[in-house]
C-alpha cells in the first residue's frame, strides 16, 4: 500500500512536470520527487516517515540508526561523528522537506516552467546556493547562479537535478517538490541546494522554498532552512 | 618554510575528525571515488597516484598494480551511492587498502598545499601584521580550519570582515566574523576559542 502511495506521488510529479507553464485556474496538484528520498516510507498523514537503511557513526555509541524522521530531527547533530555531519545533515534536511511538503496544498496558478531547463536554473538568484556566512547575501544580490562567478557551466544531471560548476565551486540544485507552500494559490518550488568546494573539503546544504508570483517577477527565496544569523 | 611537526600533527588530527580516515576506496554522497582522509580520486587514471596494497590476514600485503587499482576503482564506481551510504558500507566490496603512513603522506600533500596558499595570502607585504609562519599558533590553526572548509579565495572574498580583522591583528573581531553557516557548532566554537585566546598583537 505504501509503495502504491509512492508510485502515485512519483506519477503525479512526472505528469505535472510535463505540463506547460500556465495561468489557468485548473488545480495544480502538489507533487513530491520521491527519487530524492531513498528509504523514505511516508504515512498517509504525510508527516509520519519511516526510514530504512540510514546509519551513522556516533561519537559516543557505535552507531545511530534513525528509524523515523522524528528520530532524525530530534537527534542532536553533535551526537554524530564530525565526518558524518554532512551526510546526517542531508537526512535532516530531507525530513524537513517532507514536513514542508505536508503543509503544501494544490495550486491554482503556476509561473514556473513545467520542466525546468538549464536556462531556468541559470537565472535563479545566486542566493539559492548554500550561504557560507551572513555577509554573502549582500555580495550575491542581483546575481544569478549563471553569472555570480565567471566561466560557470550549468548542466542537467537528471530532469530534477542541475549541476552548476566553476573553478572553485560545485553546486547542485535538486527539485524536491512543487505545490502551494505559501498559501496564496500560486505554485512554489521546494528545492535542495548543495555546495562542494573544489579546492577544499567544504560541503554545505540547504533547503529552500522558491516563489514566483507573476510572469514578470523574478524567482524569490521565500524561506530557507539554514539561518545566517 | 615548512610547517612545524607539532602543528601538522594537530591539523592531521582535525582532518581525521572532519573527513574520517578510511584505508579503502568509497563513494562520497555524490558518487565520487574517495580514499584516506577525504581525498578525491578524480578519475580512474588518478588512482595511479594512490599507493594501495592487496590484503592478507587483514593486513597490507603486496603493492597493488595499476591494473588492480583501476579494477578496484571501476568496481567501487558502480556501487550505489547517496545519502544512505556511509564510507564503511563500501569496505566489504574492496580488496585493496592503504597503509596509515601512506594516508598521512597523502594528507600532508593537502596540508602543504593549503599552507602554501595561506603563506601567499598572509604576508607582511600584503598588509598583514606578520607573515603566516610567524603568526601565533592559535591564529595559524584557526585560519587552517577556515581554509580546510572554504578554500583560500573564500576567506578573502566572502569572509571579508574576518580577513580584515586578521589583517588588523584584531583576533576578537576575527573570532566574531569566523562563523560559518553550515558547519557544526563545535567546529565554529573551536575556531572562535583559538582566536579569542590568542595573545593580542603588540
Amino acid at each position: 500500500m505504501e509503495k502504491l502511495y509512492h508510485l502515485i506521488l512519483v506519477s503525479f510529479f512526472l505528469v505535472t512536470s510535463s505540463s506547460a507553464c500556465t495561468d489557468t485556474h485548473r488545480p495544480i496538484k502538489s507533487t513530491l520527487n520521491m527519487q530524492a528520498f531513498p528509504g523514505f516510507e511516508i504515512g498517509k498523514n504525510k508527516t509520519d516517515v519511516t526510514l530504512t537503511g540510514y546509519e551513522y557513526q556516533a561519537i559516543e555509541s557505535e552507531t545511530i540508526k534513525p528509524e523515523s524522521c522524528d528520530q532524525a530531527i530530534n537527534t542532536h547533530l553533535s551526537a554524530v561523528a564530525d565526518f558524518e555531519y554532512f551526510r546526517f545533515k542531508q537526512l535532516v534536511l530531507s525530513c524537513n522537506a517532507i514536513k514542508q511538503f505536508a503543509k503544501a496544498t494544490d495550486a491554482q496558478v503556476t509561473w514556473f516552467p513545467a520542466k525546468p531547463n538549464i536556462s531556468f536554473y541559470s537565472e535563479l538568484p545566486a542566493i539559492v546556493k548554500p550561504l557560507l556566512n551572513n555577509n554573502e547575501p549582500n555580495q550575491l544580490s542581483n546575481k544569478t547562479l549563471g553569472n555570480y562567478v565567471a566561466k560557470t557551466n550549468i548542466s542537467l544531471e537528471t530532469d530534477n537535478i542541475a549541476k552548476i560548476i566553476n573553478s572553485e565551486n560545485e553546486i547542485y540544485v535538486t527539485l524536491l517538490a512543487r505545490g502551494d507552500f505559501t498559501n496564496d494559490g500560486i505554485e512554489d518550488l521546494l528545492i535542495k541546494t548543495e555546495w562542494y568546494a573544489r579546492k577544499a573539503f567544504g560541503k554545505h546544504a540547504d533547503l529552500l522554498i522558491l516563489t514566483k508570483i507573476s510572469g514578470k517577477t523574478r524567482v524569490n527565496v521565500y524561506w530557507r532552512l539554514n539561518s545566517t544569523n | 618554510m615548512s610547517l612545524p611537526t607539532t602543528i601538522k600533527k594537530k591539523l592531521r588530527k582535525k582532518l581525521y575528525l572532519y573527513e574520517g580516515n578510511f584505508n579503502h576506496l568509497y563513494l562520497d554522497t555524490k558518487g565520487k571515488v574517495t580514499v584516506g582522509v577525504g581525498h578525491l580520486v578524480t578519475h580512474r587514471d588518478a588512482i595511479s597516484e594512490i599507493t594501495l596494497y592487496t590484503i592478507k590476514n587483514n593486513q597490507p600485503s603486496l603493492v597493488a598494480t595499476l591494473q588492480e587499482k583501476q579494477d578496484e576503482y571501476d568496481k567501487i564506481s558502480k556501487l550505489p551511492w547517496g545519502q544512505r551510504y556511509s564510507a564503511a558500507f563500501f569496505k566489504p566490496h574492496t580488496t585493496l587498502i592503504m597503509k596509515a603512513t601512506d594516508i598521512d603522506s597523502l594528507l600532508d600533500k593537502h596540508i602543504n598545499n593549503f599552507h602554501k596558499e595561506l603563506s601567499n595570502i598572509y604576508k607582511k607585504t600584503n598588509g598583514y601584521t606578520e607573515d603566516f609562519d610567524k603568526m601565533h599558533e592559535n591564529i595559524q590553526l584557526a585560519v587552517f580550519d577556515m581554509i580546510f572548509n572554504l578554500g583560500a579565495s573564500k576567506i578573502v572574498n566572502i569572509f571579508k570582515k574576518f580577513d580584515a580583522a586578521i589583517k588588523a591583528g584584531d583576533w576578537k573581531k576575527a573570532a566574531s566574523e569566523s562563523n560559518r553557516v553550515d558547519v557544526n557548532a563545535e567546529r565554529n566554537q573551536y575556531v572562535k576559542e583559538l582566536l579569542t585566546t590568542a595573545p593580542a598583537t603588540p
